[in-house]
């Protein structure tokens, strides 16, 4: 839909858009024939490209983009009240090939330990997604992993394998459906294993499999809002809601802010010996850029 | 196979170092109710396999100290040296002053490890600067030649062993008492060298039935009294020093 609006656009900037120079078949057509719909339908590989150019695609908190464009992102995780005082910050980068996607994220953690604030680098984080249809439904699989480049933060946020040392992978199952024209659904499926150094809370090695969905709604030409929710297992947080405000203030810059609520932590439903209680949220902020 | 090559090659690659579970013989030294304790000697408490990250604290609160003469805390502090954690006094132990102390459970920070501390470690004990010598424990112990014999568990090693022993069994005054004197490592488990040899163990060359009376005294000190029932030394050994089986 979108290329066959650029390429609408294109033909009426253009004198004569689709080369036809024979002005006796002009003649003998109708107002409307020299858009030929059904030719058009089915957008190339470079129609695409050119039609994702400085395009954001819709993203959750843990569900990650399908198509658009290249993007750069800062994020910053900050988990308030009195159990919080852990916050994330993380580079973001996302190169697109065609239907392949590769991105990386580096998390820096700012957190408290007996000696008092420190901080750290977390895990690195590769996640490679190819699409495999891009109709109204996208499809896309891919595969994860993650590795620890060298620090130490012996802490979380809310998701166990974003700070805490370790490697592991996933293989990732994401789909993107339009249930109306500024409506998005978005799932995330994700299973794989995973291995930390063991102290408790964390186990030495674990399976861990998960499951997001969300909505993507646009309210406004530039604003949107995002609602997410995901239960995995292992997790330190194992079911948490999210919800985002989403602003475009400019083609291909998007600016997002919301909260996570972490349910099961707070309903004490954790691996972790602390019992239940609402002491914490988290603040989510981030900035993207299309590039 | 292939999972368990899987989990194989994660180990490696994130440098499993973690303990695969923790040691049961942690032990606190000074023992309790230990005395003749060095000015300068740290307080002790061995887990036995601390399952902590690598360097990461110990809160202070871990480890209190109470003066026992006057009644108030006394400034130190805690620190970590591997599996170890010691409680440095700011200042010298006063001469002459019994010290209680006391190992505390804490809970962890928000978003941090966990402190798993072997429940036995976890308690109060008390030590003194004093030379006195006191009997902790005093039972049957056969662990000697496979011969039931009254031992004592001192509180302090004994460095002089020809001391003027007393003792009597239900009333009856016993004459030239033969005695052996072992210091803790020879009842086979030293709980640090250098804690050893801090206390010592006598076991006395009398026919002692279950259930007489003995009484005791060393030197100037005493009497201890004490009704003999068979244990093991080794065994109030490790109960003081809060050992794990």
């Amino acid at each position: 839909m979108i290329s066959l609006l650029i390429l609408c656009s294109l033909a009426i900037a253009q004198d004569d858009p689709w080369g036809v120079e024979d002005t006796s078949s002009a003649e003998e057509s109708d107002s409307t024939a020299p858009f030929v719909i059904e030719d058009l339908d089915t957008p190339t590989k470079e129609d695409r490209k050119r039609a994702s150019s400085g395009e954001l695609s819709p993203q959750g908190h843990r569900i990650s983009p399908l198509g658009g464009s290249h993007n750069m992102a800062l994020a910053e995780d900050a988990v308030l009240g009195g159990d919080g005082g852990t916050n994330v910050t993380t580079l973001y980068t996302r190169v697109v090939f065609d239907d392949y996607a590769v991105a990386i994220s580096l998390p820096f953690a700012a957190y408290r330990t007996p000696d008092g604030r420190t901080t750290d680098l977390g895990n690195l984080l590769v996640e490679g997604l190819v699409t495999l249809s891009s109709d109204d439904v996208v499809h896309a699989v891919g595969l994860d992993f993650h590795f620890n480049p060298g620090g130490q933060p012996f802490t979380w946020a809310n998701e166990a394998e974003e700070l805490w040392p370790g490697v592991g992978a996933n293989a990732l199952y994401q789909m993107r459906m339009a249930l109306a024209d500024d409506t998005a659904l978005l799932l995330r499926g994700s299973f794989g294993i995973h291995a930390s150094q063991g102290f408790e809370p964390f186990p030495k090695v674990y399976p861990r499999i998960g499951a997001s969905a969300g909505i993507d709604q646009t309210v406004a030409p530039l604003v949107g809002i995002v609602g997410e929710t995901t239960f995995s297992y292992w997790d330190v947080s194992p079911w948490e809601l999210a919800g985002l405000l989403r602003v475009d203030p400019v083609t291909g810059i998007r600016a997002r802010g919301g909260f996570l609520f972490p349910v099961f932590t707070w309903a004490g439903a954790t691996p972790i010996d602390r019992p239940g209680g609402m002491r914490e949220v988290t603040l989510l902020l981030d900035i993207q850029m299309a590039i | 196979m292939v999972s368990r090559n899987i989990i194989a090659i994660a180990c490696l690659l994130s440098a499993c170092n973690g303990p695969a579970g923790r040691q049961a013989d942690g032990f606190i030294g000074p023992m309790d109710g230990q005395t003749h304790v060095a000015k300068d000697q740290a307080l002790l408490v061995s887990t036995g396999g601390l399952d902590l990250p690598e360097k990461y604290a110990i809160p202070q609160s871990f480890i209190r100290v109470v003066n026992l003469a006057d009644g108030g805390f006394v400034a130190g502090d805690v620190v970590r040296e591997g599996d170890d954690i010691l409680f440095l006094p700011t200042k010298a132990w006063k001469a002459n002053t019994r010290y209680a102390w006391s190992t505390n459970q804490i809970p962890a920070l928000p978003r941090s490890p966990e402190y798993q501390f072997p429940k036995a470690l976890i308690g109060e004990a008390v030590f003194d600067t004093s030379s006195g010598m006191d009997v902790l424990d005093m039972m049957l112990d056969d662990t000697r030649d496979d011969l039931e014999q009254p031992c004592a568990l001192l509180s302090r090693a004994i460095v002089a062993p020809n001391a003027l022993v007393v003792l009597t069994v239900n009333g009856e005054l016993l004459e030239d008492v033969n005695y052996d004197i072992y210091d803790e490592e020879e009842w086979g488990e030293a709980f640090d060298a250098d804690y050893a040899p801090s206390v010592s163990v006598v076991c006395f060359d009398v026919d002692v039935s279950a259930g007489d009376s003995l009484r005791l005294w060393w030197n100037e000190s005493g009497p201890w009294v004490a009704t003999m029932e068979p244990g093991h030394i080794e065994t109030a050994l490790r109960n003081r020093h809060r050992g794990g089986s």
